[in-house]
Parts: structure tokens; sequence; C-alpha cells
């Protein structure tokens, strides 16, 4: 009877333990995924974090940080915000709509990440309502203020080749008197998706084995820009829309515009900002199917030291490189059907080394691309994801580098929004038109051509590396794709292209581990 | 001198008037137009070539001048000379140049040809354009991609060997840069050409004399399309800021526009679309 009860006692205790850990641990998770500003937390050598499809890692080369201090993480302005607010290690060091959702929740809207100035929709709508914060909530995007007419870059005034009209005005902003186009600070509100902080080493590496183009922008043949900071050729990787050339340029924006700081951040928070920023390789480092991708038995390019140990900036569209390395150590030649009953670990294996192969294989005509179909490449240019735009070693960002009009902002290939402002664009007769939606243009985000003026560039923004896609949806620069599914759709719709379910499945499989 | 029969000379006659007169191109000769561009498809792995059918035939376009490659919903301006019995793309070689018609849109211009299986390209790995030291690297780390999977994660394109020191004595450089149509965009080959020359001017010191130039193009339908004007101007304001950007400083180099096209004569007429750059080394 002693011994029943006594057994009963430590199967109870047993169970409280366990569900205790198991509570201790979940909170451990969520405490952990949201860095705060300021939070007094170590950014370890090596750390991971979970996400849908697994775990995101990665690596801090230059050691353990204690971040309490550092500029990345450290309130700097008025509204409380830091970079890490928009710049999350645990969505790929930028913001998954999902963490945003969930931080509305946990704080019911008063985390700086909600901050007037562009986490809501416009400054003048009444704060803390999600109404006002939609197009964060539901899409994950920015309100980025760019001036209009463009300021001058690199010293240089600039005339715009066109006109600009609001025709469909959301969010209220663009015509707003005191932040819209009429508004004394004349500016344009766009929405965008805050970019991935990570494999910043990659991207900021000028192009190897294209000459001239190590040096020189593809489209107009003139050499790449300087960075003010340094004056030296940088490969304007950077942004969505190539205005910030440099980290320390980006992090200058940023401060003044995101965090709302008055002054400019000192040189040794840029310093500080840029050596982070320069040390971080990530990508995802497990997957719930296939285990651990760092493992050696794994793909080579999958796992964050991939991009510690690759070289930067180098075409992998080649046989050896096939831009993300070798996958056939995933490749199964059983019968399909067969293995999703035996096993599903070696399915999904074969269906991610079936997906690189698509990738970079299967051709389609890429055509009507402004910016990318009339550098010279042809219209149409038949190549496939990785021989076309996703060209980069490692990273599978266009290495040319690639601002181009894929259909993602302007009409008539977009998903027609209503829930983003739309305008119309009107270039002047005498310049050289979009080369082919012409001279009068509707747009969601007239991208690169409110930085340069040109007619050409309009709607054009930066391709994106594809590291650590499940961490951080939805995806494309205005948010259109809320999983890899329908970002896969978008382009099958798009080129025509006809993939077969099974191909669409390999591809969303294939992205989900890089 | 050998003498033909008088029906042997009558034939030939025949088929000159009968080529002349139906304004199709005889083999090297020159000719001029504009066109819609067809692309072709050539096999699952190839990318597009392009034709154009002007006048009857069939020609195959080849861009020889760096990435210049025709473009649907836009014309393509051809100019060069025939060359009989080379073919590409299935069809007859023109050796010239393409100049886009980036001004307007051209819907119609939106026919794709079919894979039939009657064209297929040269192997286009990258590997085999590569100097032959890079390619045997290459094929080395492929080797070993088995054994070593990482292998494949490692340097396959190699950046090109700097430009080797120049020696005395030297000597005048002459360059000239082609342009197409109502275009300031250079190529990337003629770039190349550039950047040598400026790197030979590191060694021999000198000025630069460039001359920007404007053209016109004669077709063969008679009509004579000139670029716009204000071009050869155009041309060198992003060429003086070009070599700016390449280091020089103004005093290193002087500018001279001919604001007027050069007169068209239906040969050669794209050669006028150019930038001369000419260093005279420093005694």
């Amino acid at each position: 009877m002693y011994n029943k009860y006594l057994e009963r006692l430590t199967k109870t205790c047993i169970t409280m333990l366990v569900c205790f850990s198991v509570f201790l641990a979940n909170a451990a998770e969520q405490s952990g995924s949201w860095w705060s500003p300021g939070d007094d937390r170590v950014f370890p050598r090596f750390s991971e974090y979970q996400n849908a499809s697994g775990r995101f890692g990665i690596i801090n080369t230059a050691g353990p940080i204690d971040t309490s201090k550092h500029p990345f993480f450290a309130a700097k302005g008025p509204n409380g915000r830091a970079c890490v607010t928009c710049h999350q290690p645990s969505d790929a060091m930028s913001l998954s709509v999902s963490t945003i959702q969930q931080r509305w929740r946990d704080t019911k809207g008063t985390d700086p990440l909600f901050a007037a100035i562009d986490g809501s929709n416009c400054p003048s709508l009444p704060q803390g309502k999600p109404e006002s914060h939609s197009l964060l909530l539901e899409k994950g995007l920015i309100r980025i203020a760019m001036p209009w007419p463009p300021r001058p870059f690199n010293g240089k005034p600039i005339d715009p080749e066109f006109s600009i009209e609001v025709v469909r005005d959301p969010t209220g902003c663009n015509l707003d008197p005191e932040w819209g186009i009429d508004s004394p600070s004349s500016a344009i509100s766009v929405f965008r998706r805050p970019r991935p902080v990570i494999n910043i080493a990659h991207l900021m590496e000028l192009p190897h084995g294209v000459p001239p183009f190590n040096n020189f922008f593809f489209n107009d043949a003139m050499p790449l820009p300087k960075g003010p900071d340094t004056g030296l050729t940088v490969p304007q990787q950077l942004m969505a829309d190539g205005r910030g050339l440099t980290p320390k340029y980006q992090a200058t924006d940023a401060a003044l515009t995101h965090l709302q700081l008055f002054d400019a951040l000192s040189d040794n928070d840029l310093e500080e900002i840029e050596a982070f920023e320069r040390q971080i390789y990530g990508a995802q480092s497990f997957d719930n199917l296939a285990g651990d991708l760092t493992s050696p038995e794994s793909p080579p390019g999958l796992g964050p030291q991939a991009l510690v140990i690759s070289p930067k900036a180098r075409l992998g569209n080649n046989p050896l490189n096939k831009i993300f390395g070798e996958f056939s150590m995933w490749a199964s030649t059983a019968d399909e059907s067969q293995e999703v009953q035996q096993d599903k670990v070696k399915a999904f294996k074969a269906s991610v080394a079936r997906g690189s192969e698509i990738f970079r294989e299967v051709r389609f005509y890429i055509s009507d691309v402004g910016m990318y179909n009339d550098k010279g490449l042809g219209n149409p240019f038949k190549r496939s994801c990785g021989s076309g735009c996703h060209n980069t070693l490692s990273m599978g960002m266009d290495l040319s580098p690639g601002f181009m009009d894929l259909g993602l902002n302007n009409f008539p290939w977009q998903n027609r929004r209503s829930d983003l402002p739309l305008f119309k664009i009107t270039c002047r007769d005498d310049v050289q038109p979009q080369s082919f939606l012409g001279r009068e243009i509707y747009t969601h985000d007239p991208g690169r051509a409110l930085i340069t003026g040109k007619c050409t560039d309009v709607g054009a923004t930066m391709t994106q590396q594809l590291r650590g896609l499940a961490a951080r949806a939805p995806y494309f620069a205005g948010g259109a794709a809320a999983n890899l599914r329908e970002l896969v759709d978008f382009y099958d719709r798009r080129f025509n292209i006809g993939y077969t379910e099974q191909e669409k499945a390999d591809l969303v499989n294939f992205m989900r581990t890089l | 001198m050998r003498v033909y029969p008088p029906s042997t000379t009558l034939r030939i006659a025949i088929i000159i008037w009968t080529c002349v007169t139906s304004g199709k191109i005889l083999a090297n000769e020159h000719t001029a137009f504009v066109t819609c561009p067809i692309a072709r498809d050539i096999g699952p792995q190839s990318d597009v070539c392009f034709i154009a059918e002007y006048n009857g035939k069939t020609y195959g376009l080849f861009d020889p001048n760096g990435y210049n490659r025709p473009m649907l919903k836009h014309k393509v301006m051809v100019e060069g000379e025939v060359i009989d019995g080379e073919m590409i793309c299935g069809a007859t070689r023109i050796n010239g140049v393409l100049s886009v018609m980036r001004e307007e849109i051209s819907p119609e211009c939106n026919q794709i040809l079919p894979d039939d299986g009657s064209v297929r390209t040269k192997n286009n790995n990258l590997f085999l354009r590569m100097p032959e030291e890079h390619r045997q690297r290459a094929f080395k780390l492929m080797a070993q991609v088995a054994d070593n999977p990482e292998a494949s994660l490692q340097e396959a394109i190699y950046d090109p060997a700097p430009f080797p020191p120049v020696k005395p004595p030297y000597v005048r450089q002459m360059l000239n840069l082609h342009y197409p149509f109502n275009s300031k965009r250079s190529s990337g080959p003629e770039l190349r050409k550039l950047l040598y020359l400026i790197h030979y001017a590191k060694f021999s010191g000198g000025h630069f004399v460039v001359k920007s130039y404007q053209g016109a193009t004669r077709l063969d339908n008679g009509e004579v399309m000139e670029e716009k004007s204000g071009m050869a101007e155009e041309r060198a304001d992003m060429f003086a800021e070009l070599l700016i950007e390449l280091g020089l400083n103004k005093k290193d180099y002087s500018i001279e526009v001919q604001p007027e096209s050069v007169a068209a004569t239906g040969v050669g007429d794209w050669k006028n679309r150019r930038i001369s750059v000419e260093l005279n080394p420093a005694e």
C-alpha cells in the first residue's frame, strides 16, 4: 500500500517536473524569440531560433557580444526603437508577419515597432487601432516616405523624367496635408518589407568573374557608385531601391527615419553596427522533416556555415557550384509513392534535391521584365530561376546587380492590391520609355525610379537573397506572397512556366531549407 | 582572260538582274533594315536565338558587340554584311551590329518559333568559355564532389588576370567605341579595351583626345534614319563622366563633339556611331 502510494507520488512528481520543464522551456522560447531594444542579453557565437519549418541558425563569427549598449540593439531615438526592432534574429534578421502579429497581441499594440511614423499606415491615423496598422499587421509592411522630387545622390541633381499622380490612396498618407505629396515636405509613401540584415558580407562584395561588370553597372555600363562614407566602389545590393549604398549609410538613413533620431548616429555607433552586420551569417539550420541541415550528410550549401566558407559574390550558375552546391546526396530514384509511405524524411529530402534541380535547370521565357530583358539580355531570355535572376553562389541574388521590374509593383502583372496606394506615372516624350509598359504606367511602388527619376526604372527593385526564407514570410517587397507556395505560383503565372504540382511542391521544399 | 560563251554570260546577267530587281541581298553585300525580330526556341537547355525575315530571306541575328540582343515588343535595326554559307540560328548570318529600337513599343513584334529540333547551339557551359587553366581547376573540383561535396561551394568562376605592366617604348593608342542607334551604352568588351587604355596611360602618361560622333543609317529601302539631335553630346557627357569615375582628371583629356550626324552612305554606317579615343603618350 505504502509502496503504491510512493509510486503514485513519484509518478506525479515526475509528471509535474516534466510539465514544469516544458513550461520553462516554452517561457524561455517566448522571451527568447523577441529582442526588445536594450535587452540585457548576449548575442552568442551561435544561436538558433524556431520557425514553422524548423530552426534558423546564426553564426556570429566575432564571438559573443554584450548587446545591452550595442547600437544595433539599444534604443537610440525617441520612439524607443533600435535596429533590432525590425531586424529580429528569429526572423532571419527581418520581420515575419506572424512575429508582428504576436507582438501586437503581447503588447496590445504598444511596442515601439508600431510607432506612428512608419509602423502605421500613416502617422495621421488614430494610433493603437489594428486598422491603422493593417499593412504592418497583415503584410509586414513598413511605410517608407520617399522625397519627391528625388533628392540628389552622389552630388548629382535629379531632373525626374516623369510626373506622378496619386490614383488611389487607401492609407490616406499620399494625399495627407502633412505627410503627402502636396505637403510641405512632399513625400511619396510606399510600403515595403524590411530586408534581412544577414550575410551582409556577401552583399557588400563586388561581383567576381564578370569583367568588366565587377566595377560597372550592367544596365548602363557606367561605373558602379562609390560609398559616400568610404569612397570605394560598392555593389548596390543592400537595399530594395539602392538608396543606401553601404551599411553605414543605410544605418544613418534608418536612424533618421525609422528611429526618428534627431542627430546622426556617431561614427563609433556606425562602426559597431557595420561590424556586427558583416560578422553574422545565417541560414536555416534545422528542418522539421529533414533534421539537422548542418550535418556532414546534408548538402554542403545548407546551414549557416555554408555562408561563412563560401566565396562571396561569385556566379554560381555553373556545373560545379549549382548556385547552392551539391544536393545529389539527397536525391532518390525510388518510387515516390512508396517513399511517402516508407520514409517521409527520405521523400522530403528527395523532394528538396529535385527542387534544387528545378530551380537551376528548368528554363522558361523570362519576358517583358523592365531593367532586365532590356539591359542587353534579349526578350525573351530563356533561363531558369537560378541561371537567370538568382545566380549568385550560396546567396541566390542577382550578381549583376539586379534592379528589375518583375511585375511585383507595376500593372498588369501585379496582383491588384486594394490595400496599397496606386500611382500613375507619366513619362516625358523626350525620354526613353519603360521598355515594355511605355510612357504611362500604373504602379503600387515606383521603386528605383524614386531614386534615379528615370522612367525606365519605374517599379524596379533589387532581387533578394534567398536565405532564411522559412523565417521571414511574407515575400516580395510588397509582401504579396503570404507563403512560399504563393511565391512560386506568382512566378508560374507571371512567366507562364507551367510547373506541375509536384514541381511546385519540390521548389517550396527546397526553398524552405535555405 | 577567260571568255565565257554567250549563253553563260546571259545566264549570269539574268541571275544578277533577278537579285537586284527582287531586292535580295547578295553574299558579302552590305544590308541595313528595320524589322521585327523573331525569337526561336532551340531546346530546353538553351537560350532562344533570334532571326529576322527581310525581303523574303531569313537572317540569323548575331550580336558580336557584347550584350545587345533583340527584344520582342521592339523592332531591331540590322546593319552589316551578309556572310554566305555561315548559319546562325538556322539562317544566314549577318556580320554587323544590332540596335534595339527602344524609343517606342511595337506590340506586333511578338513571335516565338517553337523548337523543331533543327537548330542546336554549341554547349553554352560557362566553363568552356574560361581560360584553359581555370577550366582545368573547375573540372578537377567537379571530380572531387562525389567524395567531398563541399568542393561544390568552391570558387569556379575566377577573376581575369590583371593587365600586365606596360613597358616602353610607348606608342600612340587608338580605340573606337561603337554604340547602338540612339544609345549611349557601351559594350562590355569595348569597356575592357578602354580599361586597358587607361591602364596603359598609367605607365605612358599622356593625354587622351576624345571625339564623339553621331550617325545616320541609309536603309536598303532608301530611307535614312538619323540619330536624335544631341546624341553625340550625350555620348560625350557620359564618356567624360566615365573617365572621371575611372580616375582621370579633366586635364588628362579633351573632348570634341561632332554634333552633325555623319552622312549615311548605306555601307557600314554603324561605324559612325562612335567615340574615338586617342592616347598620345607623354614625350
